[in-house]
């Protein structure tokens, strides 16, 4: 069976500094895939590669089987392809049922009233359905996290970019995102997982890509990634649980 | 009782719309002359508000040369009139070339984010005031005249300036609440993120934008209509500020606020038209005043009294 997701040979030079240089794996359907490696190594810029809000220098995604690379971030996402941000990025003046709303009727192409339906569903699984009405720039940044996981799920993705969601979250707010994420590989959504804290990523991954200085180092099980040598040589000094 | 405590209810709404049509109707009969001038001067002001309000608040584009689609409908109405078409069918016309040019230059024009666009926005009117200044055809400075048409009266262009007025308030409301108007506001917030969960951003701002121009467009037909002129000085900067103004000044993201902040400037233009040496600079102190004292706008004052209201009668009655 192909790949949902094929990285092949992307690059990307940010005015004579390589972030990502010849990456290339797959992704396959309904996997969970671990991005892992020290900051600076090109996971974000590979996520804006396949979200089409950057172009690679060179190299190409396939998603289905189809080169989607040089589309328009809106048409990326009517294919089911949807990501998370490091930062929330919400719409700060809208409310919350409003932020969900716009990616149910413009992202999953829904009917109005369908679409207020999947946007209450949506907010009550990110449990937000309490601050429905609130002011989406009022949330705490966790729940700016939540609301950016929420308005991500509204276009109804098949394939979900997480972009460090557990950074910078308390254990009872890990606890919390990493149900949520279990909740998505259940609805069968192939994600994309870049994170720092690695021992999440290990229990829940399929696969682990470790990126070092915009190269692929490793690819691999999560058990032989942790213990191979040069994973540990590009985090030393990092603890792993 | 309760329509009281909630005077934003929908009876007491269409009650006051209602109250203020008839008003609005009968006005030219009991009081003729400079009141009716007075008052078809606000209903434009209230539309070229509206207009602005629509592209800003909803759609987060700081346009600082909306006097462009006005004086593109003003001059076309003008063109077409003079070719032997009937003055409201020209005004329409006009409006839909305005529309037409707004969706021409929005390809370029939206890559500007910001304060950019505000920029080249306003660069574009000047450049228009500068070309019409000079252009044979059109007059130069002198304008072009509209030949006298038989329905010509002032209560005529009082009563289809008011529609204009109610047309873009209308217009404001429906595309506020459409999936259009959520639409736009999300884009308004974060461009990158709307096309990120499948707005198209480019489209939803050109829509905005070109209905934001046909409304301008209709306010610059009616002043015609009314000036049977229409010369350079319609793409003045000044033109754009008072939009701007009213906006700011009544209250933005709201449709009641350009009504109110219309009503304010028109009051403002007609006392300091003797004080032109000044005029501007009164304007400026009451824009830090509301600011600084009102940063809602004049809307904030209405919310405030309602709340006032329903606190005094719940005091009476306890």
């Amino acid at each position: 069976m192909a790949a949902l997701v094929s990285i092949q040979k992307v690059s990307k030079n940010f005015g004579g500094v390589w972030a990502l240089r010849d990456v290339s794996f797959d992704i396959e359907e309904g996997e969970i895939v671990g991005l892992v490696g020290p900051n600076g190594a090109g996971k974000t810029t590979l996520v804006k590669i396949c979200m089409n809000y950057l172009k690679p220098s060179s190299g190409f995604i396939k998603y289905r089987g189809l080169k989607i690379t040089g589309l328009s971030p809106h048409k990326t996402c009517k294919l089911g392809i949807s990501m998370t941000n490091q930062i929330p990025k919400v719409f700060k003046r809208m409310t919350c049922f409003e932020n969900v709303l716009v990616g149910c009727i413009y992202g999953a192409g829904l009917k109005r009233n369908e679409a207020e339906k999947e946007a209450e569903r949506i907010l009550n699984m990110v449990s937000l359905s309490q601050k429905k009405h609130t002011i989406s720039g009022e949330l705490t940044i966790f729940e700016q996290k939540l609301l950016d996981l929420a308005v991500a799920l509204s276009t109804n993705p098949k394939f979900l970019m997480l972009d460090e969601p557990l950074a910078g979250s308390t254990e009872k707010e890990i606890v919390q995102l990493v149900s949520i994420i279990k909740k998505l590989r259940d609805q069968e959504i192939t994600i994309l997982w870049i994170e720092h804290v690695l021992s999440e990523v290990v229990t829940y991954s399929d696969k682990i890509v470790v990126l070092n200085e915009g190269r692929k180092i490793l690819e691999g099980k999560p058990h032989e990634v942790v213990n191979d040598k040069r994973f540990i040589e590009a985090y030393v000094g990092e603890e792993i649980a | 009782m309760k329509g009281w405590s909630n005077l934003s209810s929908n009876r007491t709404k269409l009650l006051s719309i209602l109250l203020t049509s008839c008003i609005i109707v009968v006005i030219p009969w009991v009081l003729r002359g400079y009141p009716t001038l007075f008052l078809l001067q606000l209903a434009m002001n209230i539309a070229f508000a509206q207009s602005w309000n629509l592209c800003f608040s909803y759609a987060g584009l700081l346009s600082l040369g909306h006097a462009l689609f006005v004086g593109i409908g003003g001059y076309s109405a003008v063109a077409i009139c003079n070719g032997g078409i009937p003055i409201h069918i020209s005004i329409l016309v006009g409006a839909f070339i305005s529309t037409f040019f707004a969706v021409v230059i929005s390809p370029l024009f939206m890559r500007l984010r910001g304060v950019y666009f505000a920029i080249g926005t306003m660069i574009l009117c000047s450049s228009f005031q500068y070309w019409f200044m000079h252009w044979t055809e059109a007059g130069r400075a002198l304008g072009l005249r509209l030949r006298f048409y038989p329905e010509y009266s002032l209560e005529s262009c009082y009563y289809f300036s008011w529609l204009v007025a109610f047309f873009a308030t209308t217009l404001s409301w429906i595309t506020v609440r459409s999936r259009l108007g959520l639409a736009a506001r999300a884009v308004r917030d974060d461009v990158d993120r709307s096309e990120g969960i499948g707005v198209p951003s480019l489209l939803v701002r050109t829509v905005i934008f070109a209905i934001s121009a046909f409304m301008a467009g209709m306010v610059g037909g009616v002043r015609v209509a009314y000036l049977l002129v229409v010369d350079p000085s319609v793409f003045s900067f000044e033109l754009s500020l008072w939009a701007t103004l009213a906006v700011v000044l009544g209250g933005a993201g709201t449709l009641i606020g350009p009504i109110l902040g219309g009503a304010l400037i028109t009051l403002l233009q007609h006392v300091l038209m003797g004080l032109p040496e000044i005029s501007m600079l009164i304007t400026g102190i009451m824009l830090i005043l509301i600011r600084l004292f009102l940063p809602g706008g004049l809307v904030s004052i209405i919310k405030k009294a309602s709340l006032l209201l329903g606190v005094c009668r719940r005091w009476l009655l306890s």
